[in-house]
């Protein structure tokens, strides 16, 4: 049983309203971009970054992610994920610590997408 | 590809970020998608005319958004090319970084999809408009440009067929001015003028024997050589041209300035020994030594009622000789140097039109002063 988009935002707690005007209004085209967000493998290189220990690799990731996550509302995932920039840019940071708040948000979109994408 | 509409370029490593970018454009543009900046300065490479604009990531594997810029920038494409820069980077070094190098806007994820209409359309036709007035400002300005010199060319011919010397002479000294000013530079750097100046002091030159005009035709046409007192009346036609421009309401416009120097030292001699302030050496300034001796090359290889016309060969040894006068020995040494591709330059491109016009202007000015008569 499907649930609708807009129940999959409002579980996540993200704004759908922003982000369908945003998107000019079009459902179909939100449907679309998440599709295709579900699909992209950005993710599994961050994640092989992460764990290898490698910063500057998961800075790419986590920037990438971070606007594509920006412009279909994903609030909290972007914002783990800017967080992750930051700090590596900054020079002092826990790689470890950033990749589990981002691997946590990753975990309730992906599972909110799951049930609202055919 | 539909043809009414421009052609912008999304430059931008995820896919999912080209997408949106076309859904929200594509109605208004053709769109072409670059996945990297290589990539992106290879289709900029092979479409450069057809560009409108560019939308362009920071953030790039291979070669990012700043680094497409640099390139675009070093080959003078922004000029013509508006880059609109699309980043979720929103620190403020990395804006300034855009614009540094030369981004028209730059526009922070999320983005409202109207502001990216809006900024796009603006800019393409803030970009199309400029460039539609540089290229009106450029055609109006060499009119004028090619207006002036020939109505000056013109007038000066008026003179000279009064004269008996038509055909090109006026376009040889200005060719022959315009050559050997330039040659100088190359001879001692102290020489060196801009063009503007060269191109000012080669149009002045068309004037130099404007002063003709207050000479008796009796003098100015005998048939063979002239008595001691008509050659001094003769030689006061320097300093009438002088005189004439003097008296004008733009005396001291550079053209006139220009021209005035011309005419009233174009007979001064290196060795002091010309005519009319018997100026010696350096007090001649350059452009009236250049043009003493353009006068002299072309009376030489000119046919004249009393002597026919000698050949380029025969006239450069006279001149180099010291049968005509003494010259500053740069400008003999100029003279030597191009002496090769003189004949040919000359003679390049008929300056027919030119003397066709002075033939006619000069008909009808003496038709009306029979009449008045």
């Amino acid at each position: 049983m499907k649930i609708s988009v807009a129940d999959a935002y409002k579980s996540l707690n993200e704004d759908y309203d922003a982000v369908l005007s945003r998107l000019l209004g079009r459902e179909n085209l939100v449907v679309k971009y998440l599709k295709m967000f579900a699909a992209d493998t950005t993710y599994e290189q961050l994640s092989a970054a992460a764990e290898e220990g490698n910063a500057e690799d998961a800075l790419k990731a986590a920037h990438s992610m971070k606007g594509m996550c920006f412009n279909l509302g994903l609030l909290n995932l972007g914002t783990a994920c800017s967080d992750l920039v930051d700090a590596v840019r900054g020079g002092e940071y826990d790689l470890d610590a950033l990749y589990a708040r981002i691997k946590e948000e990753y975990g309730k979109v992906a599972e909110a997408l799951d049930k609202c994408l055919d | 590809m539909e043809k009414n509409k421009p052609t912008v370029l999304i430059v931008d490593d995820m896919p999912i970020n080209r997408e949106l970018l076309i859904d929200i454009i594509g109605a208004e543009y053709n769109t072409i998608e670059a996945a990297n900046g290589v990539e992106a300065i290879k289709i900029i490479e092979d479409n450069s005319e057809k560009i409108a604009a560019i939308l362009l990531d920071a953030m790039m594997p291979e070669l990012d958004g700043f680094g497409v810029l640099r390139i675009l920038g070093e080959r003078g494409l922004l000029e013509s090319m508006p880059v609109i820069m699309i980043s979720a980077e929103g620190s403020p070094e990395y804006i300034a970084m855009g614009y540094d190098l030369g981004v028209v806007d730059y526009i922070s994820r999320p983005f409202d999809p109207n502001i990216v209409i809006r900024r796009l359309r603006n800019v393409i036709m803030l970009y199309a408009k400029q460039q539609v007035l540089t290229s009106i400002i450029k055609e109006q300005i060499s009119e004028r440009e090619e207006n002036n010199s020939m109505l000056i060319d013109v007038l000066s011919s008026v003179v000279e067929f009064r004269n008996g010397e038509s055909g090109p002479h006026i376009l040889h000294i200005r060719r022959l001015t315009e050559l050997l000013l330039k040659e100088l530079a190359k001879v001692d750097p102290k020489y060196k003028m801009t063009l503007p100046e060269i191109s000012l002091w080669s149009t002045a030159s068309a004037m130099h024997d404007i002063g003709k005009i207050a000479i008796d035709d009796k003098i100015l046409n005998k048939p063979g050589r002239l008595t001691d007192e008509e050659y001094n009346i003769m030689k006061k036609h320097s300093m009438y041209g002088y005189e004439i421009l003097d008296g004008l309401e733009w005396k001291n416009a550079p053209l006139i300035e220009a021209a005035k120097q011309i005419c009233r030292w174009h007979h001064e001699r290196w060795d002091g020994r010309g005519y009319p302030d018997g100026l010696k050496g350096d007090e001649i300034p350059i452009p009236a030594q250049v043009v003493a001796l353009a006068d002299v090359y072309d009376a030489l290889t000119s046919v004249r009622v009393y002597k026919p016309a000698y050949s380029h060969e025969k006239a450069i040894e006279m001149i180099s000789g010291g049968e005509c006068g003494e010259f500053n020995p740069d400008l003999i040494k100029c003279l030597l140097k191009v002496s090769g591709k003189l004949k040919d330059y000359l003679d390049s491109d008929d300056n027919a039109d030119y003397d066709i016009i002075a033939e006619r202007t000069f008909d009808s000015m003496r038709d009306r002063i029979n009449e008045a008569k």
